[in-house]
């Protein structure tokens, strides 16, 4: 799975859980709100009894301390009218009561006043089981419907004014009542803030529209049993600012958890997505149009994309490396065939040439032998001497053939290596060199053990040796031959005492066919060093001469150990 | 040489025959010489039915056509005539030479000196052996 697709994914899942947080403070919201809205339902029930109540509590106190006052005891027992017009008209007029009602123990009507029209009061009031009631609770209140709409009524015992805790037994009733009409509904609204409707019909438990708390209040008969309702809906101001805010939370949470989003989206595709796309792309493909894009990447991508470059660039020339490498390996194969097969044709020249010339050479010598003995007596001193100058030449050439056959043959045919002790070699060579009697031959006594073509190391030791002997003009010829190590080879040394060679030859004794004296005077091909030096080469050595003229010759070899 | 059976002498190079024969002549050597040229004719010669049997066969290395070691590979295998001696008579001085055709049962082998004298003398040589040496 690609980088940017694991990242992709943890965007979403990210995304996945911001949004379960958020659904979270959600529900948590909605809790709250709930919460306030049953916190706010109390307190309006309770703002409504308590406006209930301040409106009843006006008429109570007016009640109350009516229901105390000896004159009205004694109005009441002796009804006067010019009282009753001067204190219990006045509640009608001051206190705004509707109607005022006063009954003996005998529950005969004393006082009836009402002014609300045709309202049968006085049957409304004679539930006999309100007597009995007001009786033992001093006290009461209760809602009665009345053609004109719900009435209040308090009602209370009376008493005398040294009864005032109303312990002892009540003098009379006394009633007031008053009608819960438009005045009253807006007294309360003014009261409560809210709008009050009355109601005789059961109202839905609790209602909430929008931020408006609808609550009510049940209004009781006398025997408990609710008439008629009030009913509060306000608008509630915290529930607004509770909305308002909540809603401006949400709001701001789910714009800030988008923002944050698309933010990291956005930065996450520019800065993550695009440079890893370009660069994924580019490692897959390899073309240059997509490497070329690398090129826009920044900051460390740029890094990255330079690496990346730099990479195929290494690649491509490691590639044309590899690619001129092969071509240059092909052509050092094939200069390599052609000159080995240049190589072999040459020494098979050399050898087919040398051999085939040997023929007509034998030819020539014979013949010029089979006319010195058949025609004897034909030929002067002069002819015969010419013909055996004749043959002379025949053989010098014979031996120039056979050099040049030696010398191919170091070459042309190969000798295993293998262990030669170089103590008894050197023994093999001087008994094959035969040394005359005038000559002593020194070695060291512990030679090493070399790793070489016995045949090849034997010829090189015979050339060098009989080379010695052959060129020695001293009476008692010495030869020695020391070994030294030379770390990892063999330094080997084999001296003369010899007339010695003057240094500007030292390069052309190596050289094939050179001799340094006349071949008439010495019978030389001057094909021997040249062999030793091939030898000696071949195996990885080196060969070099010192000398001192008139002294000696010291030719030096080297030996891989 | 004994029972004056012939020589057979495989020798491309006229000069060199003439050598060997001029050699034999002059160690008084009566056997008859038959020269071929090469391995074949050599073959063609001694298998033919009506042919006497050489007593040696004196055998050039290098020779057109069929060279001495060709012709030796073949007549080793051929029971009739890998009892006959052969002599190899070269110029070669090369080892390999020597190895292959001892390996294929040669009875000497001889190089031939640029000297006709020294020629003389290995041809003595190879009288001298074969009159001294028993043979199948």
């Amino acid at each position: 799975m690609r980088t940017q697709n694991k990242l992709l994914i943890i965007l979403i899942v990210t995304a996945l859980l911001l949004s379960a947080g958020f659904m979270i403070i959600l529900n948590i919201q909605k809790k709250q709100n709930s919460i306030l809205i049953n916190s706010g339902i109390e307190q309006q029930s309770a703002i409504l009894k308590t406006a209930v109540d301040a409106k009843s509590d006006l008429v109570y106190r007016t009640l109350y301390d009516y229901t105390y006052w000896d004159d009205l005891i004694n109005y009441m027992n002796q009804p006067d009218t010019t009282w009753a017009n001067d204190n219990l008209y006045t509640l009608f007029s001051s206190f705004h009561v509707n109607a005022v009602w006063m009954y003996n123990l005998d529950l005969k009507a004393v006082f009836e006043e009402t002014r609300l029209d045709s309202i049968r009061i006085k049957q409304a009031l004679v539930y006999k089981g309100v007597f009995p009631m007001i009786y033992k609770t001093k006290f009461i209140k209760y809602y009665l419907p009345s053609a004109q709409g719900l009435l209040e009524i308090h009602g209370a015992t009376m008493h005398p004014s040294n009864d005032e805790s109303r312990k002892l037994p009540p003098q009379g009733y006394f009633f007031m009542a008053n009608l819960l009409d438009s005045s009253y509904i807006n007294e309360l609204e003014n009261l409560t803030g809210g709008k009050i409707i009355l109601t005789t019909h059961q109202p839905e438990p609790v209602k909430l529209v929008g931020n408006r708390i609808t609550s009510y209040y049940p209004l009781n008969d006398w025997e408990g049993k609710t008439v008629a309702w009030l009913e509060l809906s306000r608008e509630s101001d915290f529930l607004t600012v509770f909305h308002r805010l909540s809603d401006i939370t949400i709001w701001f949470l789910a714009i800030l958890i988008f923002v944050i989003l698309s933010i990291f989206f956005i930065s996450f595709n520019i800065l993550v997505k695009v440079p890893l796309g370009k660069i994924s792309q580019a490692l897959f493909t390899k073309s240059s149009d997509d490497r070329m894009k690398l090129k826009s990447l920044k900051s460390e991508f740029k890094k990255i994309g330079q690496l990346i470059e730099e990479y195929f660039e290494q690649q491509e020339s490691l590639e044309t490396e590899i690619e001129v490498r092969k071509k240059t390996e092909a052509q050092k194969e094939k200069l390599i065939a052609e000159l080995d097969s240049a190589n072999r044709e040459l020494k098979d020249f050399a050898y087919i040439v040398s051999h085939d010339l040997k023929a007509p050479l034998r030819a020539i010598g014979s013949i010029s032998q089979w006319i010195h003995a058949d025609y004897a007596d034909k030929l002067d001193e002069d002819g015969k001497m010419q013909l055996d100058l004749l043959l002379s030449r025949v053989h010098r050439m014979q031996n120039l053939i056979e050099g040049v056959l030696a010398y191919s043959r170091v070459t042309r045919v190969k000798e295993e290596k293998e262990a030669v002790d170089l103590n008894k070699l050197v023994k093999d060579a001087i008994e094959m060199v035969a040394p005359p009697a005038n000559f002593t031959i020194t070695a060291d006594q512990n030679l090493p053990t070399v790793s070489f073509g016995p045949t090849r190391l034997l010829q090189v030791f015979e050339n060098l040796i009989s080379n010695a002997i052959k060129y020695n003009d001293k009476e008692a010829g010495e030869i020695n031959i020391h070994c030294g190590d030379a770390g990892y080879s063999w330094s080997i040394s084999i001296s003369d005492n010899g007339p010695g060679i003057e240094e500007k030859y030292f390069e052309k004794i190596f050289q094939i066919f050179q001799t340094l004296k006349a071949r008439d005077e010495y019978e030389s091909t001057g094909i021997g060093l040249t062999i030793v030096k091939k030898i000696i080469e071949a195996n990885g050595g080196t060969i070099s001469v010192g000398s001192t003229p008139g002294k000696g010759t010291t030719f030096t070899i080297t030996i891989l150990k | 040489m004994i029972q004056n059976k012939p020589i057979l002498l495989v020798e491309d190079d006229m000069i060199d025959a003439m050598t060997v024969k001029r050699a034999l002549k002059e160690l008084n050597v009566v056997n008859p010489v038959i020269t071929v040229e090469n391995g074949e004719e050599a073959l063609e010669y001694l298998r033919k039915s009506d042919t006497v049997m050489p007593g040696i066969i004196l055998l050039d290395l290098n020779m057109p056509r069929m060279n001495g070691v060709e012709f030796l590979r073949i007549a080793k295998k051929d029971e009739k005539l890998k009892q006959l001696p052969v002599v190899i008579l070269t110029t070669s001085l090369e080892e390999v030479d020597r190895i292959d055709t001892f390996s294929l049962g040669v009875a000497g082998y001889m190089v031939k000196p640029v000297d006709y004298k020294q020629f003389v003398e290995v041809v003595k040589a190879i009288k001298m052996y074969w009159s001294l040496s028993e043979l199948p």
